[in-house]
C-alpha cells in the first residue's frame, strides 16, 4: 500500500499529524500513525451495509439498549406475514404453540406437540433429560460448582455468600427467587426479600431507579426488567456498563428460552408466578453457562463474533452450498454453521441481520447440551435482539461423526421439521462430496499460531475486532494463562481496560495499563478495537513494533479471519 | 446496607447508592450513627424520536470526590462541639438535636455547597502541603515552639505555617489534618486576600458562627469561652489561640482546665505569646521568604504542559501544579477523578496511561501509598515519548519517591 494515501487518511482521521511526516520514522512518531493502521479504518466501512455479517453496531452501545422500550419489533410477525404461515407463529405468545421435536425416533413420540402452556414444561424437560444423562461431559469447573453446592450446610452457605465470586441472583418482582448463581436459591430467600425491597422502595419515590451500590471496590449492580430483577455482586473493578452487559445476557438467555410476551403474560395473571417452574435444569445450565462465557469470552465483551479462519474461497464455497440448497423456501430466515464455536458461515435473508449477542445465545444453546449429538433437534428459540415478543425455530444438527461441525438452521413455521431435515441432508452431502467438511476439519486442527507470525517474545495475547464487520479474532491463550483462575484474572483485567475505554462519560483512545503481572494496551480506533497483553517489563518500543506487525498481519489474512461478505438465500 | 455487607463480605462498608435520579452517600461515623448526603444527579432533557426523554449523567459525580466531603462534614462538627456518642451517652438528645441543627443548617448553607460544586481531585485529598525548609530553620522554629511549651504549661500542643504550607505540627496525624482542613476553609480563604500585617493579629477559632465575609481576624484576643476544638481520641477540648503574622500562622492548643477558665487569663497568656514571639517571627519569616526566593528563583513551575499532582496517603503530603479552572484541563477531571479512584484498587505499584481523542494524556502512577496523576499537554505524542516524558519527570521532581522507575 502506498505511503501517501495512508499518511493523507490518517490525517483526515485524526487531524494531529502535524509534527513530522510518517515516511521518516514511521515508529517513533505516533502510535497511530503505524502505516498498518489506516488500512485497518478504512477497510470496511465503505462496504455496502447490506452485505455485513452483523448489524453494524458500533454506537449500539448497552445503554442505548436500555432506552429502548424493549417490545417486540414484530420482524417475526411481519416475516411471517410474508410467507403466509399465520397459523404457526403469532405475535403474542408465540411460543405456546412451541414445541420440541427430535428426529430421534423415540424422542419424537414423548415430545410430538407437547404444548409447554400446560405449565408442565415437560417439552423442555426432553432437552433435560438428555442432557443429564450426558453428565460426564459436563467441564470440570461445573462439576466443581454442584459439589459444592450438594455439600454445602448452612454455615457454609454463609461462606459462599462472603467468598470473593461474582453472584448472580434473579428474582420476580415481588421478591420470589427465580435464580443464584452459587447455592440453593431457595435459601436465599430473606436476602431476595431485601433486594426485593430496595428496588420498590427505590422506585417508590419518583420512579427512580436503583442502579448500583459501591462498598469499596464492590459492587452490587441492579438491572429492573419486568417482571424481573437481575441482581449481580462482585469484588472487582469493574465497569458499571460490563457489569449490566453480563445482567443483559442473563435476561437475554431467559427470555431465548421462555420468550419475553409470555413471561409478562403469565405474571400480569399471576403476580406471584414462582418462575422457577418454567426452568428446568437445562434452562439454569444454559444460564450457568452464559456467566461463565462472558468471564472468558471477549466476544461477548465487545459484541462481535469469533470466526474460524479458514480461506476465504472454501468459505465461500461452504455459503454457496448452504444458500443454494435453501434459496427458494420462504420461511426460512439463517443458516448457520458452526465449528467447535466459531463461525464458519452464515446465509440469510435479504435485509434481516442476526445481532452478535444472538448469535452467542444461540452457540451458548449448541454447547451446553450434548443433547443435540447425532440427532436432529428441533427447538423453538427466541433472538431477543431480533424479536424478543416471539419465536423462531431451530433446527440443530451436527454435520461431522465427531459433533464438530454444527449447523443451525431457522424458520418462522414450526411444521417445517422435515423440509428442513432434507435441507440438512443436501447441504451435508455436498460438503462432503465436495470435500469441505475435511477442509473445515484442517483449520480446527491448524489453530494458528498467532505469536509466531507477529515473532515478539513479550506479546502474550490479543484480541482485534473489526468494527465494521462485528467479528474478531484472537491468539491463543498461551502460559501462565492456560488455568482456568489465570484465565479469567485476564479477561477480569482486559475487561477492566475495555470499560475504561467505553465509559460513555468519556471514551478514551488509548489505555495503556502497566499491571503487576502484565501490560495491557487498549485501543479504540474509528475502524477496529484491540486489546493487547504484553509481559510486565516490556518496554514501550517493543508494543509499538508488536501493534505494528499485529496489524499488518491482520490485515494481510483478513479474508481469512473474516466473514467478509454474507450469503443470502 | 449493613446486612448486604455483612452477607457478601464486601471490601468496605457500603458507601454510595447509585440511583438513576440522585446519588446517596453516607458514611459510618461513630459506631452506630450514619451521616448521610442526597445528590440529585444532573440530568438534561432531550428530544428524541419526537419524545422528550430525560438522560442522567451519573458519571458526572465523582464518589471519590465526595465522600471526604460528607466525611470532613463530620469532623468539622467533631472539631467544633465533640462527637455525637458524648451527647447521646449523656442523654441529651434534645440539645443534640438544637447543636446538630444549628451547626449543619449553617454549615450547608454557606461551605459545603460550595465544596461540593468546586470539588476537585486535589480538594478531595484534604492533604497537607508541607514546606520543605533548611535543617537550621526547622530546628529553629521547634526549639521556639519547645521554649514555648517550657514557660506556659497550660500550652500543649502546637502547629506552625507558612502562607497554606505546613511546617511543623505537634498533633497527631489526624487531627493535624482536620485543623490543617479546617485553616485551609475557614482561615486561608481569607488571608490570602488580605494585605499583609506586619503587626501581630487574632484569629477567630469558631469561624462557623460568622458568616464567610466577616472578619476574623481581630487585634485585641478573643474571649476564651468560644476558642474550643475538639481534638484528640477520644476528642477532649483545647483552648485554641491562632496568632497571624505577616505570612506566619500559628495555633496553640491549651489544656482546656475547667478551674482555671478565666478569660483574663487566657488574654495574658495570649498577648504574652505575642510578646515573645514577635521578633523571633519577624526574624523566622525573613528567612523564610529569603529560602523561598533562592530556591524558586522564578517561582516558575517548569514545563507548562505538564501538570503533577502528587499525594502520599502516609504523611498526607500533597502536592499539585493544576489549575482547574482553565482550558484543558477544566475538561479533564473527569477522567482524572475516575482514574483517581481506579487507583485505589491497583496493585501496590501499576502505571496507567490513557488519552482521549485531541486531549491531553494523562498518566496516573502507584506506588505503595504515593499517588502520582499527570497530565501532558503533548497531543501528538506517541506512548514510548510519553512514558520518556513520565520518566523524565519523576527524575527531577519525584527522585526516590517511585520504586520501580
Amino acid at each position: 500500500m502506498t505511503t501517501d494515501t495512508s499518511s493523507n487518511s490518517n490525517s483526515d482521521v485524526f487531524n494531529n499529524n502535524k509534527c513530522s511526516p510518517i515516511a521518516s520514522n514511521d515508529l517513533a512518531t505516533l502510535l497511530e500513525a503505524l502505516p498498518s493502521l489506516s488500512l485497518h479504518n478504512t477497510s470496511n466501512i465503505g462496504d455496502e451495509v447490506e452485505s455485513a455479517v452483523f448489524i453494524n453496531n458500533n454506537d449500539d452501545h448497552e445503554q442505548t439498549v436500555e432506552e429502548r422500550r424493549f417490545t417486540s419489533t414484530g420482524l417475526i410477525s411481519e416475516l411471517i406475514r410474508q410467507t403466509s404461515v399465520l397459523n404457526t407463529v403469532h405475535d403474542n405468545g408465540a411460543s405456546d404453540d412451541a414445541s420440541y421435536h427430535s428426529a430421534d425416533e423415540q424422542a419424537l413420540v414423548s415430545t410430538i406437540q407437547t404444548r409447554i402452556d400446560d405449565e408442565q414444561s415437560s417439552a423442555i424437560s426432553t432437552l433435560t433429560t438428555t442432557s443429564s444423562s450426558n453428565e460426564q461431559n459436563i467441564p470440570k469447573h461445573e462439576q466443581y460448582r454442584e459439589d459444592i453446592e450438594q455439600s454445602l450446610t448452612d454455615d457454609d452457605y454463609e461462606q459462599l455468600l462472603k467468598g470473593d465470586v461474582k453472584h448472580i441472583f434473579i428474582l420476580s418482582d415481588n421478591g420470589k427467587p427465580v435464580f443464584s448463581r452459587y447455592g440453593d436459591e431457595e435459601k436465599l430467600l430473606t436476602l431476595m426479600g431485601v433486594m426485593q425491597t430496595l428496588i420498590s422502595f427505590s422506585e417508590i419515590h419518583d420512579r427512580n431507579q436503583l442502579n448500583y451500590i459501591k462498598a469499596g471496590r464492590s459492587r452490587i449492580v441492579f438491572l429492573h426488567k419486568e417482571p424481573l430483577v437481575f441482581v449481580l455482586v462482585t469484588h472487582l473493578n469493574e465497569h458499571h456498563s460490563c457489569l449490566l452487559q453480563q445482567l443483559n445476557y442473563c435476561y437475554y438467555q431467559i427470555i431465548s428460552t421462555l420468550t419475553l410476551s409470555r413471561i409478562k403474560h403469565k405474571f400480569q395473571v399471576q403476580p406471584n408466578f414462582d418462575l422457577r417452574r418454567w426452568l428446568s435444569n437445562a434452562e439454569k445450565k444454559l444460564l450457568h453457562n452464559i456467566i461463565e462465557m462472558h468471564e472468558i469470552d471477549p466476544g461477548m465483551m465487545m459484541t462481535c463474533a469469533k470466526c474460524l479462519t479458514i480461506p476465504s474461497n472454501i468459505r465461500s464455497q461452504i455459503g454457496l452450498a448452504v444458500a443454494q440448497t435453501i434459496r427458494g423456501q420462504k420461511d426460512m430466515i439463517f443458516a448457520i454453521i458452526l465449528a467447535q464455536g466459531h463461525l464458519v458461515s452464515i446465509a440469510r435473508l435479504k435485509q434481516y441481520h442476526l445481532h452478535p449477542s444472538d448469535l452467542h445465545l444461540l452457540i451458548n444453546l449448541v454447547n451446553s447440551s450434548d443433547a443435540f449429538k447425532g440427532v436432529e433437534a428441533w427447538v423453538p428459540v427466541c433472538l431477543p435482539r431480533f424479536d424478543p415478543g416471539g419465536c423462531l425455530h431451530a433446527h440443530i444438527s451436527y454435520l461431522d461423526d465427531a459433533c464438530d461441525i454444527c449447523l443451525v438452521l431457522m424458520t418462522v413455521n414450526a411444521e417445517n421439521f422435515q423440509i428442513l431435515s432434507d435441507f440438512k441432508q443436501k447441504i451435508s452431502d455436498k460438503l462432503k462430496k465436495n470435500g469441505l467438511i475435511g477442509q473445515i476439519n484442517i483449520a480446527l486442527v491448524r489453530d494458528r499460531m498467532f505469536s509466531d507470525e507477529i515473532g515478539c517474545n513479550e506479546l502474550r495475547y490479543f484480541a482485534y475486532k473489526s468494527r465494521g464487520l462485528s467479528q474478531y479474532t484472537c491468539s491463543k491463550l498461551l502460559a501462565p494463562y492456560t488455568t482456568k483462575e489465570q484465565h479469567i484474572r485476564l479477561f477480569d483485567l482486559i475487561r477492566y481496560v475495555y470499560g475504561r475505554l467505553h465509559d460513555p462519560s468519556h471514551q478514551l483512545k488509548i489505555v495503556y495499563y502497566a499491571a503487576e503481572y502484565e501490560s495491557l494496551l487498549g485501543w479504540l480506533a474509528p475502524g477496529f478495537e484491540m486489546h493487547v497483553v504484553f509481559s510486565p517489563m516490556v518496554t514501550l518500543d517493543t508494543v509499538t513494533t508488536c501493534i505494528d506487525r499485529i496489524l499488518t498481519y491482520i490485515k494481510r489474512e483478513e479474508s481469512q479471519l473474516f466473514i467478509m461478505k454474507c450469503e443470502y438465500f | 446496607m449493613e446486612v448486604l455487607q455483612k452477607t457478601f463480605g464486601l471490601d468496605g462498608p457500603c458507601e454510595t447508592v447509585h440511583f438513576q435520579k440522585t446519588r446517596l452517600v453516607f458514611h459510618k461515623a461513630e459506631d452506630d450513627i450514619f451521616i448521610a448526603m442526597t445528590l440529585f444527579v444532573p440530568s438534561l432533557e432531550r428530544k428524541k424520536d419526537d419524545r422528550l426523554i430525560t438522560e442522567y449523567y451519573d458519571d458526572s459525580i465523582n464518589d471519590r470526590l465526595m465522600m471526604p466531603i460528607l466525611k470532613l462534614s463530620h469532623r468539622y462538627f467533631m472539631l467544633l462541639h465533640g462527637t455525637i456518642s458524648v451527647y447521646l451517652l449523656s442523654g441529651a438528645l434534645e440539645e443534640l438535636k438544637i447543636v446538630l441543627k444549628n451547626h449543619f443548617d449553617r454549615f450547608i448553607e454557606t461551605r459545603l455547597l460550595s465544596a461540593i460544586q468546586n470539588a476537585t481531585i486535589d480538594s478531595s485529598y484534604y492533604g497537607i502541603p508541607f514546606l520543605p525548609v533548611e535543617r537550621k530553620m526547622y530546628l529553629r522554629v521547634q526549639s521556639l515552639l519547645r521554649r514555648l511549651e517550657l514557660e506556659f504549661c497550660s500550652l500543649n500542643e502546637a502547629m506552625f505555617l507558612y502562607k497554606d504550607q505546613l511546617l511543623w505540627s505537634g498533633l497527631e496525624q489526624d487531627d493535624t489534618n482536620i485543623v490543617y482542613a479546617f485553616f485551609r476553609l475557614y482561615h486561608w480563604s481569607y488571608l490570602k486576600n488580605t494585605p499583609l500585617n506586619s503587626s501581630p493579629q487574632f484569629l477567630i477559632a469558631n469561624a462557623n458562627d460568622i458568616s464567610p465575609n466577616e472578619t476574623i481576624i481581630t487585634n485585641t484576643p478573643p474571649p476564651s469561652n468560644s476558642q474550643k476544638l475538639y481534638l484528640g481520641n477520644p476528642p477532649v477540648s483545647h483552648r485554641v489561640i491562632i496568632l497571624h503574622l505577616n505570612y506566619i500562622t500559628i495555633y496553640f492548643f491549651l489544656n482546656d482546665d475547667q478551674d482555671s477558665d478565666d478569660n483574663n487569663q487566657q488574654s495574658n497568656i495570649a498577648l504574652q505569646l505575642v510578646d515573645m514571639l514577635q521578633k523571633e517571627l519577624d526574624d523566622i519569616s525573613l528567612g523564610l521568604e529569603e529560602y523561598a526566593r533562592k530556591k524558586y528563583p522564578q517561582s516558575s513551575t517548569g514545563d507548562a504542559n505538564v501538570r503533577t499532582i502528587y499525594f502520599n496517603k502516609m504523611n498526607m503530603a500533597h502536592s499539585s501544579t493544576v489549575d482547574w479552572t482553565k482550558e484543558p484541563i477544566s475538561n479533564m477531571a473527569g477522567i482524572v477523578n475516575t482514574l483517581a479512584e481506579d487507583m485505589q484498587w491497583f496493585h501496590s505499584t501499576a502505571e496507567l496511561m490513557v488519552k482521549r481523542e485531541n486531549d491531553p494524556w494523562v498518566i496516573a502512577k502507584r506506588s505503595d501509598l504515593r499517588e502520582l496523576l499527570m497530565i501532558v499537554n503533548q497531543k501528538n505524542a506517541n506512548l514510548k515519548e510519553i512514558n520518556d516524558k513520565v520518566k523524565q519527570i519523576c527524575a527531577t521532581h519525584f527522585s526516590n519517591i517511585f520504586l520501580i522507575e
